[in-house]
């Protein structure tokens, strides 16, 4: 197969294809090495990982522990407290006090709630308060405005992506 | 020249593939570059594509199962490379493939590696307003003297596709230096 390059007019600079091999495995190795990390495993790593993870992967089952819920100390302490909240009421309503929400003092009810003792969620809340007490809730929120909502949000939330969205 | 079967045994084990591509490349080097070059035009694009063209061979050669001959099978992957090479300029200019090529032949006549007088000149000019295709039957038949079926193994297109190619090409380039006035 004569190539007829010479007829066609194109031409190399001088020495092109005596130097090509050196800059070609040049940059075949350049190529080779870039691919590789230069990491490396040990010796037949891989053939033994199959069984090393099965190993290590317990399936067997084991039976679980069951705690009973109600154990007899914690009934004897559920007891004792129904029978001391008794003996308050009763005294205090014997005093004439007149136990509702009302009476007792803000500050009280704030220092009771921070220090933890309310484990209640807002569903336990809402469930305590009347049907007026709640439209008064509703109507006061409407005089919020969206502004002192944002500043609210911007400040208590970590993650200000969620306002953005 | 050392034997083909010879030639892809070495190339396919570990020990011997960096000695067998060396022969490899010696032997096959210079009539890629030309089959390259007609395509790309430029030197340096040339130079390029050959190398990647080899870069290509040494990472597949083990893939390599002998199903067509080892010369058919590197011809395809340099024509495979440089027409990737212009169509990916075209792509970047948002031009077509003949685009390109008329653009790359517009230089020619400032080319440091173009000695072609004006014959020649006018010659690429007309292969170059030809349809991809018949471009790439034309250089290989008329420059690099490929048989069809040669042709047929390297273009994957019947003996038939490629002579009504090829002597559709001859008509074009025949009318358009009949334009030209160059004959």
């Amino acid at each position: 197969m004569k190539d007829k390059k010479q007829n066609s007019g194109f031409n190399t600079p001088k020495k092109y294809f005596e130097d090509f091999e050196d800059r070609l495995f040049h940059k075949l190795r350049e190529n080779l090495i870039l691919k590789e990390s230069g990491f490396t495993t040990p010796k037949e790593y891989f053939d033994q990982l199959d069984s090393s993870i099965l190993k290590n992967t317990d399936t067997t089952v084991h039976p679980s522990k069951v705690i009973q819920l109600f154990s007899k100390r914690t009934l004897a302490y559920a007891i004792t407290i129904a029978a001391c909240a008794t003996l308050i009421v009763s005294i205090t309503n014997r005093n004439g006090f007149v136990n509702t929400i009302g009476n007792i003092e803000l500050t009280s009810i704030e220092s009771y709630i921070e220090e933890g003792n309310l484990d209640m969620d807002s569903y336990d809340i809402v469930s305590l308060l009347r049907n007026e007490e709640l439209i008064n809730i509703i109507s006061e929120k409407e005089y919020i405005s969206e502004s002192v909502i944002e500043d609210y949000l911007i400040e208590q939330i970590e993650d200000t992506s969620i306002l953005i969205e | 020249m050392v034997e083909e079967k010879q030639l892809i045994s070495a190339l396919q084990s570990v020990e011997l593939k960096e000695s067998g591509f060396r022969v490899l490349v010696s032997q096959y080097k210079e009539r890629l570059y030309w089959h390259i070059r007609k395509i790309v035009i430029d030197h340096d694009d040339a130079d390029d594509v050959l190398q990647n063209t080899f870069i290509k061979i040494f990472k597949s050669i083990d893939r390599f199962k002998g199903d067509s001959k080892l010369f058919t099978w590197m011809y395809r992957i340099a024509t495979n490379e440089a027409i990737t090479f212009i169509n990916k300029k075209a792509k970047q200019n948002n031009i077509t493939f003949e685009d390109v090529k008329n653009q790359l032949i517009s230089r020619l006549e400032s080319d440091v590696y173009f000695e072609g007088d004006e014959i020649q000149l006018q010659l690429q000019k007309a292969i170059a307003s030809l349809p991809q295709k018949q471009q790439l039957v034309f250089n290989m038949k008329y420059f690099e003297n490929h048989t069809y079926e040669n042709l047929s193994e390297i273009l994957d297109t019947s003996v038939g596709g490629l002579k009504s190619n090829y002597h559709l090409a001859v008509k074009k380039i025949k009318a358009y230096l009949k334009a030209n006035e160059t004959i």
